[in-house]
């Protein structure tokens, strides 16, 4: 029976040291705790899809960004995927706008090739993306739920 | 009869022996990645310092560091005004006299003659642009070297490549194709910056570090997003193209046909061998145009975690991607402390900040 014993000694330590081993991004004790931070963008009743979302800190000197989804749903990330924004007041920027590159694919712009001016296309206004201009704000607290819902018109 | 119990292993438990052995065998593998990896680091670390030597002997010899991007000539084939890097500069202090020689005299390659000083760095019938002369120390043993072939170019091979890209400090006004120099960084277009501009102190002020290749079309690695206004106002725009977790690009995001970061060794456009300390290392690249105009473009190697960097004492550090990178948030400043953290000041000249990595 001995036997058995040390073979699943070994079987054991084997898959501990399985879990035991993890790579990629790890947090840094060094950056300021984070809060999960969510919520929505429509603009005149619409959602509105793939909508840069970002929040600015502005006691706590970091931006959270997100990315909405077909739905207006968005999620901030400040360091890690979906780690939130760091707690208290927000200023808040939500930008859509769709740009055109006119200038044809054969011309190697980077060798010298002549460009055609940027098609610009604001879907939300472009005051809605600048920071010190938008209006918006957000406080983000410890308790949460901190989902949010821009109703931009 | 006697039923006798024969001494030895049964089936079950060879089976369950083989099983732990495979297992520790497949916890072994990823240690001598591992160790092959920090193995690819150091010699990364090496190669770094001698370009710091480099700079420093070119220094010497010149009173000024090399520009991040200049040249002469006009004419046909078209010269490489404001377009050369200052590796062709660097050449012969990293034991490539030979190479840095055939590019200062006139030339024929292709049936094309080619006057001293050769021609813009993206032409194709120009051999000694080619990899056919790929300096070996120029890149990055962690990275897979992609060269520029694009539009069917370079058909004799691709261009000669880098890993390696110069500082343009941490703003991104003038950091473009024939940008205006901002006295801020230690390189861009004609800067010949000297030691006495650097009142940052050279151990805190980055000189070279990694741009690497891409690996996937949508990676964050090695890609650039096009056509990204407003991020002069707010770079962190730039965070929200990207899955931070997989580090590929949204679907929603506009990816640049253009490979960057070091694809061309010798073009002195900062998307090919520059970088602006304003989004962490291994952050992704945004532009706020086509190819040729301003924007943010990160440092990124692909050794785990951060990127190394040659400082302007000639010492070389990695840099961890957690570095403290202030506010993505905040508008670019001209003057002053860098709003971008530590990662910001280390990029500055004179931004008279007082930096520290550790931070």
């Amino acid at each position: 029976m001995s036997r058995w014993i040390l073979v699943h000694v070994l079987s054991c330590l084997g898959t501990l040291s399985i879990f035991g081993c993890s790579g990629s991004q790890a947090e840094n004790p060094n950056w300021p705790k984070r809060f999960k931070t969510s919520g929505t963008v429509t603009y005149q009743g619409k959602a509105i899809e793939g909508a840069e979302v970002t929040f600015t800190n502005t006691q706590g000197n970091s931006t959270g960004t997100g990315k909405t989804d077909s739905s207006g749903r968005f999620t901030l990330t400040t360091h890690l995927q979906h780690d939130g924004v760091v707690a208290g007041p927000q200023v808040v920027s939500i930008r859509r706008v769709d740009v055109i590159d006119k200038t044809p694919k054969d011309v190697d712009v980077s060798a010298g090739g002549k460009a055609l001016p940027l098609e610009i296309t604001w879907i939300i206004p472009e005051k809605f993306s600048i920071p010190t201009k938008s209006g918006l704000t957000a406080s983000v607290t410890e308790s949460g739920p901190n989902d949010f819902k821009f109703e931009l018109k | 009869m006697t039923k006798r119990r024969k001494s030895g292993f049964t089936l079950v438990e060879l089976l369950v022996v083989i099983a732990i052995i495979g297992i520790l065998v497949g916890l072994l593998l990823p240690a001598v990645q591992a160790a092959r990896e920090a193995a690819r680091r150091m010699q990364c670390t090496n190669q770094l310092k001698q370009f710091g030597l480099a700079l420093h002997n070119y220094a010497d010899a010149f009173k000024k560091f090399p520009a991040g991007s200049a040249g002469t000539g006009t004419g046909n084939p078209k010269g490489n005004n404001n377009r050369i890097n200052a590796m062709v500069g660097l050449l012969p202090y990293v034991e490539e006299s030979g190479l840095y020689n055939m590019v200062q005299s006139p030339q024929t390659f292709n049936g094309v003659v080619f006057q001293a000083g050769g021609p813009a760095p993206w032409e194709a019938r120009y051999d000694l642009w080619g990899s056919q002369f790929q300096v070996k120390g120029m890149n990055c043993p962690s990275d897979s070297p992609v060269g520029d072939n694009r539009g069917g170019r370079w058909a004799a091979g691709a261009a000669a490549t880098t890993s390696y890209s110069f500082c343009h400090g941490d703003h991104q006004t003038g950091v473009r194709d024939q940008g205006a120099y901002q006295r801020r960084g230690l390189f861009g277009t004609r800067s010949f910056a000297g030691f006495r501009d650097i009142t940052d102190g050279t151990s805190n002020t980055m000189a070279i570090s990694e741009r690497c290749f891409p690996k996937g079309a949508r990676s964050v690695f090695g890609n650039t997003i096009e056509s990204l206004t407003g991020i002069t106002a707010n770079p962190a725009l730039c965070l929200a193209q990207a899955n931070r977790a997989t580090r590929q690009y949204l679907p929603t995001a506009t990816v640049s046909g253009y490979r960057t970061g070091g694809t061309r060794a010798y073009d002195g456009m900062p998307i090919y061998t520059g970088f602006n300390a304003i989004l962490p290392p291994n952050s992704p690249s945004c532009l706020i145009g086509n190819i040729n105009t301003q924007g943010v473009m990160t440092a990124q190697s692909w050794h785990t975690g951060g990127v190394n960097c040659v400082f302007a004492d000639g010492s070389v550090r990695f840099i961890s991607e957690s570095i403290n990178a202030g506010n993505s948030g905040a508008p670019e400043k001209l003057s002053g402390p860098s709003p971008y953290g530590i990662w910001g000041a280390l990029a500055t000249i004179n931004g008279g900040e007082v930096a520290s990595e550790d931070q």
